[in-house]
């Protein structure tokens, strides 16, 4: 019987013996006291070996962390109250106004708009690419949607907001900008950029904010844009295999890579229904990259879907692996869900130890099975088997930001106030790591 | 929600409660050595004059609290000052002078408490039962039942243990769990869920029906349930409370962590060292004591991957004592 075998015996033996029990269950001053910890420890011992044999007094138990979480004044628990201020009115009414007033500007300004690669971009992707790292195996071809066109030899990540997803309440636009990394950055960020799926996001022209766009005299293409915005195909791509995984063998990317960050807008309008006519607004999928010979329409139309993009609440993080086959994706809710056809389907993953909303925000797998994620409160997750997932200590109780792992035993984290920390021994013990994260 | 059992018989040492019947607090009185404690502790209550509470009332409501605490183990004058140190003694006031009736009181009670309750009937019952939750239990605080013709609030129930906004939300979880469990008595029983049971119990059924009946599967399985509840019987009982959430309960990690307030990595690795200790020990007991070799070992434990024709409720009821269970007293029968 295979190791794995005989903890699935023993776990169904265990399940089996700890049952239920019919001895008389102490009093609610009890149970008040063991809450509060206020029990001595003869008393708390006495009153958990009943809890172990009681699953009444245990369902008490959790009812009395429920009433005693903390909620607004809406009575709402906190996970709703993180969410009910998307809805808020007094946020909705003026971000949808600055929504439409931006729309129509792109609308009437926005004309034929050269962007080089590495030139002004939204905050919509990450993108990175690799000349002298480990070279997983080689991507397919991105597909090209215009026939005849080349297709950019930059490797492209992208993140694809939801589709489908409704809207919650707007953020404050603010102006998109990009930047070259330097060296220390790169090599972080381009272990954990996502990476894309079926739903590439083709566009490297991809509109800035309405500070830095060129006016556009021609009408014509305004009108084709939001145009494109109604209509544009936002299918997956079929067989679309994923960039270049930026995650190569584990190690983190070698000096050459160029990575060029293009912060996510997580933005969201008031519910509205997809893709309606004349309207900013809908379920975007995704923003194509671009083929020189259609950058025109291209343009337009990636510009109209990254209006689109804007005005989406969520975003989905994707983690390639070195198999581009095979790879996870974080949706905005926490979902992790794994796929080993290229993105052509899903499996979702037994989160099963956590929080409904973990916040996982980003990940890195140095393999096909193994699979480190991070994200806020402390929120570290490990899988060695593409399947089961277990909580790794943190080494602070803080967001994490990013993450690179060669195996299942060595990591390094990254905080949101910058200090990073590594690990050789999946999480026991935690040293703070130099700055310059080694191969 | 009776009190603790009665006992009758008496400590009589120097300081010590002298403990009767906790039905009645005519019965408990404080020896004198106390009176500079319970002389503090009033001064702590501070319980306005409006609460119409006397000092006679709140001390035999503390008596109540010891009685209720110590039963009939003998206690110390310095243990028992100790323990009236631990207690909520505004909030005790309070719930005496409700009890009492004292419509000042009920005021004060009805406007510091009645939005608190009602929340928390919200977050334990839900919008739709919150109201009706939280109803049942301010008609029961009040004392609208009678007994011997005596008013009885839900009140003689607190002693001060916790804070009273703790012990409301204890009361409201044991009914809103009470209700529940009474309104899926008549349901089928819960099987096993989860993906893993169903594939565990499939395979070995699969195996089962296609292999030769076993004589000595009886004998294994039999061996194998007494070695299973040795094991859990040697477990402490925070070890065992978890395995209990987890397996019994099926709660995430993360749930577990918050009833027992450790991180969910920490319940995590405690439950896998639990789980290996428990494997190791039923192991163990298998070669040592039966002397079992590695492959009959194996095959019992395949039986039961199966079949477990036997009821392990009695698993947790084992008088097996571990470390956590020698020092209890022996709980005295209970009441009702």
């Amino acid at each position: 019987m295979a190791s794995q075998d005989r903890d699935k015996a023993s776990a169904h033996l265990l399940r089996q013996s700890l049952r239920d029990s019919a001895e008389a269950c102490p009093e609610p001053e009890i149970l008040a006291a063991y809450f509060e910890r206020s029990l001595d420890a003869e008393e708390t011992a006495r009153y958990e070996l009943h809890l172990s044999q009681c699953a009444r007094c245990r369902d008490e138990l959790a009812a009395m962390h429920r009433a005693a979480e903390p909620v607004a004044a809406g009575g709402a628990a906190p996970h709703e109250t993180r969410r009910m201020w998307l809805w808020d009115w007094r946020l909705l009414a003026p971000a949808a106004a600055v929504i439409v007033v931006a729309a129509v500007w792109i609308a009437r300004y926005s004309g034929q708009r050269r962007t080089a690669t590495d030139s002004s971009q939204t905050r919509l992707v990450a993108m990175s690419r690799q000349s002298g790292a480990p070279a997983p195996p080689a991507a397919a071809p991105m597909p090209d949607h215009d026939a005849g066109a080349s297709v950019e030899s930059a490797p492209k990540t992208f993140v694809t907001p939801a589709s489908g997803v409704a809207a919650g309440a707007l953020e404050p636009q603010a102006p998109a900008r990009t930047r070259t990394l330097d060296d220390k950055e790169k090599q972080e960020t381009a272990a954990n950029i996502p990476q894309m799926t079926g739903n590439e996001l083709r566009s490297d022209a991809l509109a800035k904010d309405a500070g830095t766009l060129k006016r556009d005299s021609h009408s014509a293409e305004s009108d084709e844009a939001s145009q494109a915005l109604n209509s544009r195909d936002v299918a997956p791509a079929p067989a679309a295999a994923p960039p270049k995984a930026a995650s190569g063998t584990g190690a983190a990317v070698g000096g050459n890579a160029e990575t060029v960050i293009v912060e996510a807008e997580v933005k969201s309008v008031a519910p509205t229904s997809p893709a309606t006519a004349g309207k900013p607004t809908g379920a975007a999928t995704g923003v194509r990259t671009l083929t020189q010979q259609a950058q025109t329409q291209s343009v337009m139309q990636s510009r109209a879907l990254a209006l689109e993009a804007f005005s989406q609440p969520a975003k989905i993080n994707f983690i390639a692996t070195p198999d581009p086959k095979v790879m996870w994706r974080i949706d905005a809710d926490g979902t992790v869900e794994l796929s080993k056809d290229s993105g052509k389907t899903w499996q979702g993953q037994q989160l099963r130890s956590f929080q409904p909303n973990p916040q996982i925000t980003t990940g890195y797998a140095p393999t096909t099975k193994i699979c480190w994620l991070v994200g806020r409160d402390g929120a570290i997750l490990l899988t060695r088997d593409a399947a089961h997932w277990v909580p790794i200590p943190p080494p602070v109780t803080t967001d994490f930001v990013g993450v690179t792992a060669r195996d299942s035993f060595s990591a390094t984290v990254t905080a949101a106030d910058g200090r990073k920390f590594s690990t050789d021994d999946a999480g026991d013990h935690w040293n703070p790591a130099p700055q310059a994260v080694s191969k | 929600m009776a009190p603790r059992p009665a006992n009758s018989s008496h400590a009589t040492n120097s300081g010590q409660v002298e403990l009767a019947s906790p039905e009645k607090s005519a019965g408990f009185r404080f020896r004198p050595s106390l009176a500079s404690a319970l002389d503090r502790c009033w001064h702590k209550a501070d319980a306005p004059a409006d609460w119409g509470l006397s000092r006679g009332q709140f001390q035999a409501a503390l008596e109540r609290s010891a009685a209720h605490r110590f039963g009939s183990t003998p206690a110390s004058e310095k243990t028992v000052e100790a323990y009236l140190e631990t207690l909520n003694l505004r909030d005790l006031a309070l719930a005496c002078a409700c009890s009492a009736g004292n419509p000042e009181a009920w005021d004060f009670f009805v406007a510091q408490f009645r939005p608190e309750l009602y929340r928390a009937a919200r977050a334990i019952a839900g919008d739709a039962n919150a109201r009706e939750l939280a109803d049942s239990l301010y008609a029961d605080l009040y004392g609208l039942r009678e007994s011997e013709g005596k008013r009885k609030s839900l009140f003689d129930y607190f002693h001060g243990r916790s804070k009273l906004s703790t012990w409301l939300r204890a009361v409201l979880s044991q009914r809103h769990v009470d209700e529940i469990r009474r309104t899926n008595r008549n349901e089928p029983l819960e099987n096993e869920s989860g993906d893993e049971h169903h594939e565990v119990a499939a395979k070995a059924q699969a195996s089962q029906q296609s292999a030769a009946p076993d004589p000595e599967r009886a004998a294994h399985l039999a061996a194998l349930q007494a070695a299973m509840t040795a094991a859990l019987g040697a477990l402490e009982a925070r070890d065992r409370l978890r395995l209990a959430c987890y397996y019994a309960d099926e709660r995430t990690l993360a749930e577990i962590g918050r009833l027992l307030g450790e991180h969910e990595a920490t319940v995590s690795r405690k439950l896998e060292r639990t789980r290996r200790d428990v494997r190791k020990r039923v192991e163990a007991a298998l070669r040592g004591e039966k002397k079992w070799t590695e492959a009959q070992v194996l095959r019992c434990l395949e039986h039961a991957r199966g079949e477990w024709p036997f009821d392990l409720t009695e698993a947790l009821r084992s008088t097996v004592a571990g470390p956590a269970q020698a020092a209890q007293p022996k709980a005295a029968p209970a009441q009702d």
